[in-house]
């Protein structure tokens, strides 16, 4: 495509580039998903025969390597980037072991380029792939895992849970996956780094944000930039109209929610957070009158803190469609968020009782205060952590200002709580299935 | 480079140090823990019992030694651990083996009709082994049945012990775990319910009428032949019981045993007619405080003894 000179003359193979590619992702992993669409119409039209479902086996990493392949053949179509003549440097690029199952989703602008230059060993560079690769770990093992023992025994007992449990639920689960996902990211970017390549960075503490729409600037930058770039800047070109360019935003959410999987949940999931940003767009000038307000100019602190903790709310809300997909059905799903709000006060009133023991199942979770208080001491720490991190732009900065006795007692820390975190039952890395 | 050496040395030393730290007061404190602490006196060596009862709650609640061995100038001990399959009865009577004194006795409490089949509720009970990892052949047992890498658990002590790092922070704040009915232990090794118990006398849906062996594992088979020879090589004699049950008793369930039996001297035993009275029983399966010591009065006259 690119010994072609005009765009016209390149079509053909960028459509061919996007057949090949969106149909693998398509076969893969939607087939079942729309065989499971078809036959349930075919049962509202009365018809009992079903299509059979295929046996499929997703190849790991599917939708992030896609992508990744997408962007080097769009970025080609329009210039932006000369062909990898050396098959060899194109097939790491796709294949490029620390980010290959659950991303960062990098640009071939950025990868093949470091690619294709030679790295020496750097014990500065490799101190601070450790460094990143040990935070990835602590969050993944001590944090992420530690609230998924929490919320898997929540969601395993969720008929006994109502009110309250489940906003706990909804909180920890959120909690979980960025830890779970941002780990994984810190990991890849961290053994990246030992051999001298640099990945983007992929979050950048989204749950310190004020606004749903600054959450998702800062949460898998690397697949909202490419939906951006990719999706949003074509459909947008030259649209003026308010209401389309609301549209393109919702449509890159719904898209979103499709790619993370096959389920409705996922698309209900994604559906909502586009629906939330629209909603954010169309009443900026309100919010604006709004931080006019006495209250807000006396204690910006406050309001600060306020909105923070109102958009984690959100996020983790929705979350709930996330982590029960596959395992229940839409209907019951609504069923608990019904519950959550109606019986929030019942509930609040039946842990501080704890008549009949109803704490441990509401609050703990069939778990008791040891396991759970550990889950909530890791979050303080981990809060901290991103605090600091926010604050100061990168934890390894401040860690490597600091006295060494204060970097291998931290690096003492990290280790011991890995080690101790690692008795916890083994959860696969959430976005694995992706 | 050598500066980056002693610094790295250094910060292994330091490391090894704090884990070994770590390791030792997470163990000692989730030992302490733990009410069940029969594991540990097979290690420390402190069970000197001429018969050794193994199997699972039905062995834990029904078998009383110290009645079945009452005027036979015996001593006996209860080594049958809840919820335990027959794997771990294999283990246990691994271990029992290296106590310096032998038993000459060991009862074998068979379930019917689970007893060769993989179902649930029969799980090897690496949580019973879990506050001994300290001792290597345990640390062996509980990594073999578990996702623990059994090398890196060498290295680390603190990684070795991590799995009992909760009931340490337990013991930590609260002292002792609660008493409950399943760690409620006699003198003997044996466990009461507990008056407050409730009884529950629904019989087990799952309850097989006639006994099928195409269900068993054949890997439970080879663990009962394991068992068998293990008794035959230490000279133990070996009697296998079927406990009373409050449910119908399972037809060719007996029989299915006894062609499972490689040595004639092995003795086998069945009870499922036996104590047919509710008031014997604490639910299908399990025999009440009054039930388990009728039980071992009858194993005390039907069993033969050796002195040997």
């Amino acid at each position: 495509m690119s010994a072609k000179e005009t765009k016209k003359e390149k079509k053909p193979y960028l459509y061919l580039s996007l057949l090949a590619n969106l149909g693998l992702l398509g076969y893969f992993k939607y087939t079942n998903f729309f065989i499971s669409n078809i036959n349930e119409i075919y049962h509202l039209l009365g018809n009992t025969n079903n299509i059979p479902y295929l046996e499929i086996v997703l190849p790991v990493g599917i939708s992030f390597y896609t992508f990744q392949t997408l962007s080097y053949t769009i970025d080609i179509y329009y210039g932006e980037l000369k062909a990898e003549k050396h098959f060899p440097t194109f097939a790491l690029y796709v294949t490029f072991f620390p980010q290959l199952v659950a991303g960062p989703i990098e640009r071939a602008s950025t990868l093949i380029k470091q690619l294709n230059t030679k790295t020496y060993f750097d014990q500065t560079r490799v101190r601070s792939g450790l460094q990143l690769m040990a935070f990835g770990l602590f969050k993944k093992i001590v944090v992420a895992d530690q609230c998924g023992a929490i919320v898997d025994n929540g969601v395993l007992h969720g008929n006994e849970l109502y009110g309250a449990s489940w906003w706990i639920i909804n909180i920890l689960f959120g909690i979980q996956i960025y830890c779970d996902f941002s780990g994984y990211s810190d990991i890849a970017r961290g053994a990246a780094e030992i051999m001298g390549y640099d990945l983007m960075i992929n979050f950048r503490q989204p749950f310190l944000s004020k606004s749903i729409i600054e959450l998702w600037n800062n949460w898998h930058i690397s697949l909202t930039t490419w939906f951006k770039d990719y999706i949003f800047k074509p459909l947008s070109k030259g649209q003026k109209n308010k209401y389309i360019l609301l549209f393109n935003i919702f449509l890159i959410y719904f898209i979103s929610g499709f790619w993370h999987g096959a389920n409705w949940t996922y698309i209900i999931w994604g559906s909502f957070q586009g629906i939330m940003i629209v909603i954010y767009q169309l009443t900026k000038k309100r919010r604006k009158k709004l931080k006019k307000n006495p209250i807000h100019k006396h204690f910006p602190n406050v309001t600060h803190v306020l909105e923070v903790i109102a958009t984690f709310l959100i996020f983790c809300v929705t979350g709930l469609y996330f982590r029960l997909s596959g395992i229940a059905t839409l209907s019951e799903i609504w069923d608990k968020n019904i519950s959550t709000y109606s019986r929030f006060g019942e509930s609040i009133s039946d842990m501080i009782s704890n008549e009949n023991n109803l704490r441990q199942t509401l609050l703990y979770m069939g778990h008791d205060i040891v396991i759970f208080g550990s889950a909530m001491i890791t979050i303080f720490i981990f809060l901290i952590f991103e605090i600091l991190q926010k604050k100061h732009v990168s934890g390894r900065i401040i860690l490597n200002k600091q006295p060494i006795y204060i970097r291998w007692a931290f690096y003492v820390f990290l280790i011991s709580g890995i080690i101790i975190g690692s008795a916890t039952v083994k959860q696969p890395f959430i976005y694995f299935q992706f | 480079m050598k500066k980056t050496l002693i610094k790295i040395t250094l910060f292994a030393i330091i490391c090894f140090l704090i884990d070994n730290s770590i390791g030792t007061f997470i163990g000692q404190y989730a030992k302490e823990y733990k009410r069940d602490t029969r594991i540990n006196k097979v290690l420390t060596d402190s069970i000197k019992a001429d018969v050794i009862c193994i199997g699972s709650s039905r062995s834990a609640f029904n078998l009383r030694p110290e009645l079945i061995v009452k005027d036979k100038k015996l001593s006996a001990f209860n080594l049958g651990f809840p919820g335990s399959n027959i794997e771990f009865h294999r283990d246990i009577l691994k271990l029992i083996g290296k106590l310096s004194y032998q038993p000459k006795h060991i009862i074998l409490n068979i379930d019917a009709p689970v007893y060769f089949q993989d179902v649930d509720g029969y799980v090897y009970q690496n949580i019973a082994l879990e506050p001994y990892v300290y001792d290597d052949e345990i640390n062996h047992l509980v990594c073999s049945h578990s996702e623990k890498n059994e090398i890196a658990s060498n290295i680390s002590k603190t990684y070795r012990q991590n799995i009992n790092f909760y009931n340490a922070v337990r013991h930590f704040v609260k002292g002792k775990e609660n008493l409950i009915s399943l760690n409620n232990f006699n003198t003997d090794g044996s466990i009461s319910f507990l008056p407050n118990h409730k009884k529950n006398h629904s019989l087990e849906k799952s309850q097989q009428s006639s006994y099928s062996n195409t269900t068993e594992s054949e890997l439970k088979r080879k663990y009962f032949k394991e068992i068998q020879t293990l008794c035959i090589k230490k000279k133990y004699k070996l009697t296998c019981i079927i406990p009373p049950n409050l449910d119908t008793p399972t037809n060719g369930f007996y029989e299915r045993v006894k062609s499972l039996i490689i040595d004639p001297s092995i003795e086998l035993l069945d009870f499922q007619n036996d104590l047919k009275d509710k008031k014997y029983f604490q639910d299908a399966g399990h025999l009440s405080e009054l039930g388990a010591i009728e039980f071992s009065k009858i194993l005390n006259k039907r069993i033969s003894f050796t002195n040997k």
